[in-house]
């Protein structure tokens, strides 16, 4: 399973290999002995609101669906209220970011509850059937629509084999400042790219350990000491239809 | 007369009834004042190519995961926003209001807000001006209506 991130995107940031390595040396400080009452790891860690991002990260989500519970849906709220996608009570066209699944294994009649979201992938056909440049990955792994420039032709819709993207059919008013969404574009989960920016969790995560039964894990698959990455090199997991090759930054334990 | 000429004739008689149309106190946009005592810019680099800055800044965000907020939408917004006299934001392309007022006055559809936000979010209840903190925007307005000086220029 290789989860190395090649960069398709230009130049890696020499700021971003800075974040990295300064993180490299406060951990190695502070197996030392650290003195002086402040913390060298808070220092490195913090992404300053100038720095650029880096292809050094790949920032993924890790769900143990044996945690996730049917019924349970604190990460769709979750979502739901940090993006303000109050829908218009029409479910068949409503945004729908995450969503919660029930899957059978036909032979055992076995059924797994999961959320099913973007699955930030990093070959993504959604990026590859774009004919403006709207749909793109950023260079540490999040698959983004740069509204911008989106067309609303839906290709993307159509070629994401996860049903992850929703296209926004009515004016909106009310949104969150960090947050745009507007009539005419297609968008899908940002990962909470905002929040992500800001060295903090995606609101599902959170939500999800606050309310539901702590199913999800969000971190750095390419930190070898990040929860997410030892987690996943000591215990199996999934991508929902690995047989695409997606390399899918979304796993999944116990399906 | 031969085409030639006629077409001069008309291009100085469009050029005089535009120069008599050049905005005048009168019906220059009046607009709620910014916070503090400075832009992030000149007010009149601002003026010229806010939008420059905007689309800089955008990409570099978008892109890059660049969040500072000097030049970015929200903090013209929350510079700029009003609260009315309950206490509550005003829209900012709301009629009267800092974006649209200029921006009905020059013709130019505001497409901005259409995604983004119009006022800060909730828990940001410091933000906002005085009602009636009014300047108008016509001093500036007539001196550069015309002016095409490239952005460096226009500081002077
Ligand atoms: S899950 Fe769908 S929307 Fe997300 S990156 Fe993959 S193809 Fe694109
Ligand atoms: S809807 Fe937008 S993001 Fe999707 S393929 Fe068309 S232009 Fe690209």
């Amino acid at each position: 399973m290789n989860l190395s991130s090649e960069s398709k995107q230009p130049a890696k940031q020499p700021d971003g290999q800075r974040r990295r390595l300064l993180a490299g040396v406060a951990g190695a400080v502070s197996l030392g002995s650290v003195g002086g009452g402040f913390s060298l790891i808070e220092l490195a860690l913090a992404k300053s609101e100038d720095e650029t991002i880096s292809s050094l990260n790949r920032w993924g989500l890790l769900i143990d669906t044996a945690k996730c519970a049917s019924g349970c849906d604190a990460c769709v709220k979750g979502c739901s209220t940090e993006h303000n996608l109050d829908g218009f009570d029409r479910p068949e066209t409503d945004a729908q970011w995450i969503r919660k699944l029930e899957v059978t294994d036909r032979q055992t009649g076995h059924v797994s509850s999961l959320p099913m979201l973007c699955q930030h992938c990093e070959d993504p056909p959604c990026v590859d059937v774009c004919p403006t440049g709207a749909s793109f990955r950023r260079e540490d792994g999040i698959v983004l629509v740069d509204k911008h420039i989106c067309i609303g032709c839906r290709y993307c819709v159509m070629a994401c084999p996860y049903k992850a993207r929703s296209f926004v059919h009515e004016s909106l008013h009310n949104q969150k400042s960090y947050s745009p969404r507007g009539k005419g574009t297609v968008e899908s989960c940002t990962l909470c790219v905002h929040r992500i920016d800001d060295d903090r969790t995606p609101a599902c995560v959170e939500s999800c350990n606050r309310d539901g039964n702590g199913a999800m894990v969000f971190g750095d698959l390419n930190d070898a000491d990040s929860q997410i990455a030892q987690t996943m090199r000591d215990t199996p997991s999934r991508q929902i239809r690995e047989d695409l090759g997606l390399n899918t930054g979304v796993r999944y334990q116990n399906l | 007369m031969s085409a030639g000429r006629l077409i001069l004739l008309g291009v100085c008689m469009v050029t005089a009834l535009v120069s008599a149309n050049t905005p005048a106190a009168a019906d220059a946009p009046v607009f709620p004042r910014g916070k503090g005592e400075q832009c992030v810019e000149p007010t009149q680099i601002m003026r010229k190519n806010h939008m420059e800055f905007l689309v800089h800044q955008r990409d570099d965000t978008v892109y890059q995961g660049v969040r500072t907020t000097k030049h970015s939408l929200k903090n013209c917004v929350d510079c700029h926003v009003q609260k009315n006299s309950a206490g509550q934001f005003i829209p900012i392309d709301a009629p009267g209001q800092f974006c649209q007022s200029c921006h009905e006055f020059a013709s130019v559809k505001l497409d901005c807000f259409e995604c983004h936000a119009t006022m800060p979010d909730e828990g940001h209840a410091k933000l906002g001006n005085i009602p009636g903190n009014m300047e108008s925007g016509a001093a500036t307005l007539t001196a550069h209506a015309f002016s095409k000086k490239p952005f460096n220029d226009a500081a002077q």
